[in-house]
């Protein structure tokens, strides 16, 4: 039933917008929102009729037909799964800090209006995470091996890579039960609803168990650096932390073993990475690592511990 | 909004206490290959001494590319750091899986006092929190202030393209699909 309810939608999905365009309404506010309306309101809503064309000519490639409004439902469930399993550290000058950074990296993306949202999560474990719709996550483990403010901006930045290039939303559509993602918005009844979304759930913690793809991960070390870069940070930070990662090994490490499972080496990351940032970013070396503001941050929220 | 009585505080301890935060992070270093170390960091800077693979060095400072290090007799200099395969600090190995998930043994057996953590186990058992995503809201700031933050480094901003076609190609998120007829019933058939 709710594959025949797929695809009647999809048509319509297609369909309405842009007729609706022509007509003279706007998509952009959200007025329709089983979730909080509140992120929508930072994203600029101008919407643009040649992108909407594009989207009904490519109606068959997976992640084109879910909007940003529907991303950032299945951001939403997918936050809550990672914040059920671990909760944010409860440091409210750290998370600002971490805010205002993201921020800051926010501007320099294709989505700066994004409602991004940034945290730290209370785990010893050592990883990042991203979900759609702007949800960025790194792990206190993580954070605890960092030195400076240009290597907390290239992981974020990486991760920020994930949602501008909407990663994890094909993986999860790549996922034969996860038909439904592209017409959440669309479903009327709470039980519908609810089961698209519970859908998203199951597919989400599959998804942060198995990783993304390789290649998506190189390209957002790629991106994560240049983002970095624009944003005025030293480009070299992103080797810096490739290389602390590599210098820990699993079976010293059990909290790593989340991150050995869900990433390329390290290594790899650093050859890729030595190259084209030498042959394209060396310009930008001398750029500001912000040490001694992180070293400050990192001691003022927790100087008991 | 930091108290600034809190911060003050906070800025007295730090002058009195050792720095505890960075003690996670590499200090030392082994060459992966013989290598220049130069007085500088620079490619034609003077090379101050050419150190065999396999060589022990504490790391000083990083700039760009280059670390910054000290050889067992004292010696001082700049090496590129990708010649340097970093060691974890003394402190930053976790003896244990038990002390990270709280679990001891069998991956069944959860201790009482489980810290939670973010391993594939707990992604599986993880109850959804979503008022604790709506909290995260408490903690944005907005542009303007991300960016005066920003210039009081000064971060200056930098045009800087993409460094592949790939990473550049825009990626096409398309309007939100209209509510679906008032009647879902109606859409089924």
């Amino acid at each position: 039933m709710i594959r025949r309810l797929r695809s009647w939608l999809l048509l319509a999905g297609l369909c309405l917008p842009s007729l609706l365009w022509a007509a003279g309404f706007s998509f952009g506010g959200g007025g329709f929102s089983f979730g909080s309306g509140s992120a929508m309101e930072e994203e600029d809503s101008s919407i643009d009729l040649g992108r909407v064309l594009d989207t009904v000519k490519n109606a068959n490639q997976s992640v084109g037909d879910v909007s940003q409004e529907e991303e950032i439902l299945i951001g939403k469930e997918a936050a809550s799964v990672l914040l059920g399993a671990a909760p944010v550290v409860v440091d409210r000058p750290l998370q600002l800090y971490v805010n205002k950074v993201g921020r800051w990296l926010a501007a320099h993306t294709e989505r700066p209006g994004l409602a991004w949202r940034f945290a730290v999560l209370d785990t010893e474990n050592i990883n990042a995470f991203a979900a759609p719709g702007g949800y960025i996550f790194l792990t206190k483990g993580l954070l605890d091996r960092l030195t400076s403010e240009a290597e907390l901006a290239v992981v974020l930045a990486h991760e920020m890579a994930h949602v501008l290039k909407r990663h994890h939303l094909a993986a999860l559509q790549k996922n034969a039960r996860m038909g439904l993602v592209g017409n959440i918005v669309s479903l009327t009844t709470r039980t519908e609803y609810r089961q698209a979304l519970d859908m998203v759930i199951s597919g989400t913690r599959e998804l942060y168990a198995r990783g993304l793809d390789k290649d998506d991960e190189f390209m957002a070390d790629r991106m994560g650096v240049v983002i970095a870069t624009r944003a005025g940070y030293d480009p070299y930070a992103m080797l810096a932390v490739l290389q602390m990662l590599e210098s820990l090994k699993p079976e010293d490490n059990g909290s790593m073993a989340l991150w050995f499972k869900t990433h390329p080496r390290a290594q790899d990351r650093l050859a890729q990475l030595d190259t084209l940032t030498t042959r394209h970013l060396e310009t930008f070396a001398g750029q500001s690592q912000a040490g001694e503001r992180f070293q400050q941050q990192m001691a003022l929220g927790r100087p008991f511990e | 909004v930091t108290q600034p009585r809190y911060r003050a505080i906070a800025a007295l301890l730090m002058l009195a206490l050792p720095i505890a935060y960075a003690a996670l992070a590499p200090d030392r270093a082994v060459t992966r290959l013989d290598t220049d170390m130069k007085k500088a960091p620079f490619l034609d800077a003077e090379t101050v001494r050419q150190i065999p693979q396999q060589t022990e060095v504490s790391l000083l400072q990083r700039k760009g590319g280059w670390y910054q290090v000290e050889l067992a007799d004292q010696l001082q200099g700049w090496v590129r750091m990708t010649s340097l395969r970093l060691q974890p600090a003394a402190s930053a190995a976790t003896p244990a899986d038990e002390i990270v998930t709280g679990r001891a043994g069998s991956r069944d057996i959860v201790a009482s006092t489980a810290i939670r953590g973010i391993d594939e186990s707990d992604l599986e058992s993880a109850t959804p929190d979503m008022p604790a995503v709506e909290r995260l809201n408490d903690y944005s700031v907005s542009a303007a202030d991300a960016e005066a933050y920003a210039l009081a480094i000064p971060l200056t901003a930098r045009a800087v393209a993409y460094m592949t076609p790939e990473d550049a190609a825009a990626v096409a998120i398309p309007a939100a699909p209209a509510p679906a007829a008032a009647d879902p019933a109606e859409a089924r058939e």
